[in-house]
């Protein structure tokens, strides 16, 4: 009995491991399966149709896939702008307006990109 | 601000409340919640919450020297919605020419009612803003210390305070604090009702300037001394409520999205809430760019109290910076900074 009783103690000790084992390695390929997401500050540039800066315009984030903070930027005489922090990769869809006119940018932004560049 | 003792009877008995009356004969004005009204919300604000210690995060920082750690009980802060130059004239003009106040109660009715609209992603231009609580609203026009230039919304809680967003006030990609902040308040398109003014004096907390954490993106601006607007304007109440309250709660928004008019142009909506969790309030309420800051505020009786300021955008909801008590406390301090 005693035999019989340790083989049983044995075998759900070996099953505890080998079900910790899989819950680690689920979770290691959940946390690496997983795209890193990181806070960024985006700088642009909005040019019109012939490359000339566009200065005053306002630039806000209009939706995307992470939050954002709810500014709106105005551009200077370059044109040159900057986007409040946005989580990185994500697509956002970024509004300008001008003159009462307005116009959307649906862009994919990567933590490689340290400059976007808008034309009106 | 001052406390007094009162029995309210309930159905045990009676037992006491502490009661938050406003000095009539310090600000010239008094609330227009009833007494009754006002014990009933103390109690249930008291009984929700006990005193403890604020997190580290609420810890003051400023561009200036920080003030005084203040010791607060109340939970409602009143605001002053009727400057005492215009209130007495009001009943003046009544007494003479009665015929007018049906106007009058017509238009305070449908100002009313808009503040309750439950509507399918629509935004109603407020115009004129000089109403209250809309010429409160103040539109900002920053220039960051590097120079960049944004778009904000803040709203005076005192005639020289400002509440608004953390990231308004301090900008973590742009050298920290603003060089320069212009409020605007009431701005509608060319119309200044009220004027503009250039504040430097600016405010948050370690949370956000230090931390970065969401949960703390709210600050203050307080106007230079010989600036004040809420003189004018009236300026809003802000409160502590707890879960149930907010969740049954239709919220309000006004600011100055950027997509409208350059952001020269003040815009409200109301909603229900999504939901509510420790600091944070979401909502379905349309925003832009450009109504970070903006006041987030409930109607208790005839009485505007702000309960969030909105920060954030986001496609599954935007949301708010709850006022919780640590919030609640240093916007006290910060209102007394510019009383």
């Amino acid at each position: 009995m005693e035999v019989a009783g340790n083989v049983i103690s044995g075998l759900i000790k070996q099953g505890a491991r080998k079900g910790l084992l899989v819950i680690l390695c689920s979770f290691f390929v959940y946390c690496s399966g997983k795209p890193a997401t990181m806070s960024q500050s985006i700088r642009g540039i909005l040019t019109d149709a012939s490359g000339t800066p566009v200065k005053d315009a306002i630039i806000m984030v209009a939706d995307g896939t992470g939050p954002f903070s709810d500014l709106a930027a105005i551009t200077d005489e370059q044109g040159r702008f900057f986007l409040p922090p946005l989580e990185v990769p994500g697509t956002y869809t970024i509004q300008i307006n001008n003159n009462n006119n307005t116009n959307r940018h649906k862009i994919h932004i990567t933590s490689t990109d340290s400059v976007i560049h808008l034309s009106w | 601000m001052k406390e007094k003792t009162l029995p309210v009877k309930n159905g045990n008995g009676s037992h006491a409340v502490k009661e938050a009356v406003t000095q009539v004969s310090e600000q010239g004005h008094s609330s227009s919640m009833s007494t009754a009204a006002r014990a009933h919300a103390e109690m249930e604000e008291v009984k929700g919450y006990s005193l403890r210690r604020r997190a580290e995060g609420d810890d003051e920082t400023s561009n200036t020297d920080p003030g005084e750690a203040v010791l607060i009980t109340e939970l409602d802060e009143p605001g002053s919605e009727v400057p005492a130059s215009e209130a007495a004239p009001l009943d003046a003009l009544f007494a003479s020419y009665t015929e007018l106040l049906p106007l009058v109660e017509a238009k305070t009715l449908d100002r009313q009612m808009r503040e309750v609209i439950i509507g399918d992603d629509d935004r109603v231009q407020i115009t004129p803003t000089t109403d209250f609580p809309y010429r409160a609203i103040c539109s900002l026009k920053i220039t960051a210390q590097d120079g960049s230039r944004w778009i904000g919304t803040g709203w005076l809680i005192s005639p020289r305070t400002l509440a608004t967003a953390g990231h308004c006030v301090y900008m973590h990609d742009h050298g920290g604090w603003p060089s320069s902040i212009e409020v605007i308040p009431g701005l509608d398109d060319d119309e200044r009702p009220f004027g503009s003014f250039t504040a430097t004096t600016f405010k948050s907390v370690k949370g956000w300037t230090k931390d970065k954490k969401r949960e703390f993106d709210y600050g203050a601006i307080i106007l230079p001394g010989n600036s004040r607007p809420g003189d004018a304007t009236g300026y809003f109440g802000y409160t502590v409520r707890n879960d149930n309250f907010l969740k049954a709660a239709v919220l309000n928004i006004s600011g100055y999205p950027g997509d409208k008019a350059g952001g020269n142009q003040q815009w409200f909506m109301a909603l229900n809430t999504k939901s509510v969790s420790e600091r944070i309030i979401t909502y379905d309420i349309d925003t832009m760019g450009g109504q970070s800051g903006a006041p987030v505020w409930v109607k208790v009786g005839n009485t505007r109290y702000a309960a969030g300021i909105h920060t954030n955008g986001h496609g599954s909801g935007n949301s708010a910076t709850r006022i919780v008590r640590s919030v609640f406390n240093n916007l006290k301090k910060w209102k007394s900074q510019g009383m």
